[in-house]
């Protein structure tokens, strides 16, 4: 019996070097023979066959990835909306140099690269500068030409003018962002965010507005921040503008229109620039979605009862693969994954023993 | 993903949703792109013509009909992109090539399935092999190195290869069962 089932095994592993084009000519005749055999050998080949094509098939949907290509494409369909700030200016080859240098951005992101600051320096007609960040990296204070200082999360634009004008200082987000705005009473510093404005004399704050997603949101750390709905259709019953005091969290929901105000009850806000976070008994579930924001990492939970243990943490500037495994220790879980991909479940009990 | 579930996202995308839009786009864009890239034989202008086919694609919306599904147009339009895309490559010799190829995957997209379940038991299957036998798995079928090359490369033995790629196929296989009946249907 046993030696049936070598020779089984045996079989298969010369059909799996056949497969893969490997065999020497006396292992080639071998397969071809047993191949003769019957009609179920050479099923049996073509199951292989048709599993490694479709594994094959899988890798190679896989090597066109759609998360930089989206971000490419979404550039190009949201662009024409930049004219508003200076139409007269911004001419169409402009535009059209614009896609180009997108395209190269996400190339060179491809390859690695730190966070990208393109200046169309040599563009006499072109006005404004911009600086994006990668799927992977985010733009770590930037200095803006008034010497406010913003850093960029993963996936996120930032448009301002070469030269700011005298009474105003414009600028248009896409994505999230935290600002060092220098303080200048004369000049206000203003962000456009989705359907949102945000003014500020000179404070520090983080705002997010990734498009597509159904919210602003502004949260201050220092200073006094209005954030203003410039939506037109506006009823009496809710805000148009809202003041934020330190601590204080403006969310504008795109869908109904509403503004509002809160305490900032997230001590995690600025975790994606900070990478510091502090978990106060809190459900895995939250503590996943945290993760999941400031490392822009995937993580599937096989069990849903993980989702209810709650974590007691300080993490400081640390790897995600170092808090998943103390997550993964704390609580004797399995962990599985790669790249920014992770699997966590309930430890079997025969690989607990060991 | 439904016939009909995509109809009302392309339905919802010609009203503007970007967000359905962005949906389409993931659940297609890797297919298509393999798909192109048969015909260009060249990922950066497959990745290229797809991209474009979006951007006209959401431009457009609003004069678009469609009666087939939305599945066997976005195809059907990759392709005739790619068809304009090698009349306009000058070198003849290409344009053979290329022009042959067309003949053989005509219509073909009718036999491509959007499995992304599969995608997602493939994906799993993978990851749960070990990691060195995941990485020789991968040289061989994503890279297409030889046993020798892929031996040479991480430092082993070719019989070390042998035996690592025969049981990631035994565990894949093991593992993707009940999808290998199925898939041979197709």
């Amino acid at each position: 019996m046993k030696e049936m089932n070598d020779k089984e095994n045996f079989n298969q592993d010369i059909l799996i070097k056949y497969l893969n084009k490997e065999v020497n000519s006396g292992e080639k005749s071998e397969v071809e023979n047993w191949l003769k055999q019957s009609e179920k050998n050479r099923e049996e080949l073509e199951q292989i066959r048709q599993m490694l094509s479709k594994v094959d098939d899988y890798y190679k949907v896989k090597s066109f990835d759609s998360a930089v290509a989206w971000h490419n494409i979404h550039s190009k369909i949201t662009a024409p909306r930049l004219n508003y700030l200076e139409h007269k200016q911004f001419r169409k080859e402009a535009l059209i140099r614009f896609y180009k240098y997108a395209a190269i951005i996400i190339v060179a992101i491809m390859l690695g690269s730190v966070g990208f600051y393109i200046g169309f320096r040599n563009q006499n007609k072109a006005f404004y500068s911009e600086i994006v960040s990668s799927e992977k990296q985010v733009v770590n204070e930037y200095v803006l030409p008034d010497g406010s200082k913003v850093t960029l999360n993963n996936n996120s634009e930032l448009r301002f003018p070469k030269h700011f004008k005298n009474d105003v200082r414009e600028v248009i987000v896409h994505g999230e962002a935290f600002f060092d705005v220098k303080r200048d009473t004369s000049s206000p510093f203003i962000i456009h965010a989705g359907n949102a404005q945000v003014k500020v004399l000179g404070t520090s704050f983080n705002v997010c507005a990734y498009p597509n997603t159904e919210t602003v949101e502004v949260v201050v750390k220092t200073g006094k921040v209005e954030v203003t709905n410039v939506n037109q259709q506006i009823t009496a019953n809710k805000n148009r503008e809202v003041i934020l005091a330190p601590g204080e969290k403006g969310t504008l929901f795109n869908s109904s229109d509403i503004l509002e105000k809160t305490t900032n009850s997230d001590p995690n806000f600025m975790a994606w620039k900070t990478r510091d976070l502090v978990f106060n008994k809190v459900p895995l579930k939250e503590v996943f979605k945290s993760l999941e924001k400031v490392y822009h990492v995937e993580i599937q939970v096989i069990n849903p009862e993980i989702n209810d243990l709650l974590l007691n943490a300080q993490f400081d500037h640390k790897p995600v693969e170092f808090v998943l495994n103390v997550i993964q220790i704390t609580f004797n879980l399995d962990l599985a994954g790669e790249n920014k991909q992770f699997t966590i479940s309930e430890r079997k009990k025969e690989q607990a023993k060991l | 993903m439904s016939q009909s579930d995509e109809r009302v996202l392309f339905e919802n995308m010609k009203k503007g949703h970007i967000k359905s839009f962005e949906k389409l786009f993931h659940q297609y864009y890797g297919y298509l792109c393999s798909f192109a890239e048969r015909f260009t034989n060249d990922h950066d202008s497959a990745e290229e013509i797809v991209q474009d086919f979006f951007v006209r694609l959401w431009e457009k919306r609003l004069q678009l009909n469609i009666d087939s599904s939305v599945k066997s147009y976005f195809f059907r339009s990759v392709k005739n992109l790619c068809l304009n895309y090698i009349q306009h490559q000058k070198i003849t010799e290409k344009h053979q090539i290329n022009l042959r190829l067309e003949n053989n995957i005509k219509e073909t997209y009718d036999d491509i399935y959007i499995e992304s379940e599969l995608a997602e038991k493939i994906k799993k299957s993978i990851l749960s092999l070990p990691e060195k036998r995941r990485e020789i798995f991968r040289l061989s079928r994503e890279e297409g190195l030889k046993y020798r090359d892929i031996a040479k490369k991480l430092n082993i033995s070719v019989k070390t290869v042998e035996t690592q790629m025969s049981l990631a196929i035994k565990s894949l296989r093991d593992k993707l069962k009940d999808y290998t009946s199925f898939i041979l249907f197709f």
